[in-house]
């Protein structure tokens, strides 16, 4: 039993190295899913049928496939594409190369996806009263967009984007299956090359774990932040 | 400028909702100083014909004048009136101060955060300046203490005051008024009705849809009585209000006095 535990807590030195990789898919793809996932989810809203329609496809495609394909695809795929055309003589080939460069790809698209269903959900959801306040004072169309619609639609659904980013940390793991290695695939280095099965993997779900909670906590205030006017 | 140009001209609204004619040619006037009271029973179009006023609702022919300028406007392929020029429509409409039936403040903005949105972001006061005319005005409303508190904090009442007060930051030339005492609890009324009483006595132009029948005879010096989407009797409250000259007004103002 000692062996068990000691075993564990071998294995975390290794993965809390990893940890970091882990970190900077979930924060890259989070930033740059929520920035694209508002402008989808506008797009989406926006009832001109050239910007409606490519969205609401996209949107539909990636929610409705499994990431691990889209993964599976995309670095394959694309990336044995690419290393056939012109794309491997140009200077960001080195760059190209790299799993992780795709699996930023995947989870930015993926989590744009969901980002753009919820924000979709949480703008149509304002009341119509709080738009037309803003455009019989005068407001623009981005003016209304920027300090109205937008601040009531994040404060609204706060809560599911943060649930989505937990969801997309511990999705991260599936890097793992395109050459990162990220926690779990280092979880998986550290199998192969010790020969234990469970222990890496206690120790990789406990780092998961801790990492988590940690999110949380850090989203916590920014949510009570960003909703304080919801308090009567 | 002319002192003679009317401050709002209102002139020959249509507004139709599909197939419902729901204004059939509505024009009237009110100049510097005047305060228009519009009544009429429910659908008879008169929320409809305020919000044509600062095309909240586009209409479906007809002309709007502040101070004797028009909002341009073309038709588009539905037949409503749109902006040409939606720069000046937005500068009109920064001179209609408008006070809704619910209210309508920001939630995510404070009290103060409400009243100097527009100065500082339509009118591009310093932040400095708004303020200290935004805490004039809520003193103005009776509210001075509250400028830290949320929306979702005040009464309904109070509410209404905030969004009076933030209408009146844009110093308007007209201010609008689309039933702001309706959605109001009945011991909330009259602190909302002493604001608006205090504006009147200002000699404020104000052009007010509302049921409350003795405010509109205290306040204003025109009486639109709506029906059907036809103004249908025009005048002082006096006029229209003692002398009812027909079956249908007077069928109407007996239904809020049952006597």
């Amino acid at each position: 039993m000692n062996d068990f535990v000691g075993n564990i807590i071998n294995c975390l030195p290794d993965l809390l190295a990893a940890a970091p990789l882990t970190l900077l898919l979930t924060l890259v793809a989070g930033v740059i899913g929520l920035i694209m996932g508002t402008f989808l989810a506008l797009a989406r809203l926006s009832g001109r049928p050239l910007l409606s329609w490519p969205a609401a496809t996209f949107m539909f495609v990636v929610r409705g496939t499994p990431l691990l394909v889209q993964l599976y695809l995309i670095y394959y795929g694309l990336g044995q594409y690419l290393g056939h055309s012109w794309v491997r003589q140009s200077f960001l080939w080195p760059y190209m190369r790299e799993g992780l460069t795709f699996a930023l790809f995947a989870y930015s698209m993926n989590q744009a996806a969901y980002n753009a269903e919820v924000l979709r959900g949480a703008i149509q959801s304002i009341s119509k009263g709080q738009i037309e306040a803003a455009q019989a004072i005068g407001m623009s169309g981005f003016q209304t967009l920027w300090r109205v619609r937008l601040p009531l639609a994040f404060g609204n659904c706060l809560p599911v984007l943060t649930s989505d980013i937990i969801i997309l940390l511990k999705s991260t793991a599936l890097a793992s299956t395109v050459t990162i290695l990220e926690l779990m695939g280092t979880a998986r280095v550290i199998q192969r090359q010790s020969l234990q099965i469970y222990e890496p993997l206690i120790a990789c779900g406990l780092v998961y774990f801790v990492v988590v909670i940690m999110l949380t906590a850090l989203m916590r205030p920014l949510e009570n932040r960003l909703t304080r006017f919801r308090k009567g | 400028m002319d002192t003679n140009q009317p401050a709002l001209s209102v002139k020959d609204i249509h507004k139709q909702f599909g197939n419902t004619e729901v204004l059939k040619g509505v024009s009237f006037q009110a100049h510097s100083g005047d305060v228009v009271s519009i009544i009429g029973s429910s659908g008879s179009g008169k929320s409809t014909l305020l919000r044509c006023i600062n095309f909240l609702e586009s209409p479906n022919s007809g002309e709007i004048l502040v101070e004797g300028e028009a909002i341009r406007t073309r038709k588009d392929k539905t037949g409503a009136l749109v902006p040409v020029d939606k720069g000046q429509l937005r500068q009109m409409r920064a001179r209609l101060g408008m006070v809704f039936q619910n209210f309508n403040l920001w939630d995510h903005r404070t009290v103060i955060e409400n009243i100097i949105e527009g100065p500082v972001h339509i009118l591009k006061q310093s932040k400095k300046d708004a303020k200290e005319q935004a805490r004039a005005l809520l003193d103005k409303v009776g509210l001075y203490n509250k400028e830290d508190q949320y929306p979702s904090q005040l009464s309904g009442g109070q509410q209404q005051r905030v969004a009076i007060a933030r209408a009146l930051a844009m110093n308007p030339t007209v201010m609008l008024f689309d039933e702001p005492t309706s959605a109001l609890d009945p011991e909330l009324v009259t602190e909302v009705i002493t604001v608006i009483r205090q504006l009147a006595d200002e000699k404020r132009t104000m052009i007010m849809v509302t049921h409350e029948m003795a405010l509109a005879r205290e306040i204003s010096n025109q009486l639109i009585f709506l029906d059907q989407g036809l103004i249908h009797t025009q005048g002082s409250p006096e006029e229209v209000m003692d002398n009812p000259d027909s079956e249908r007004l007077r069928q109407f103002l007996g239904m809020l006095n049952p006597a």
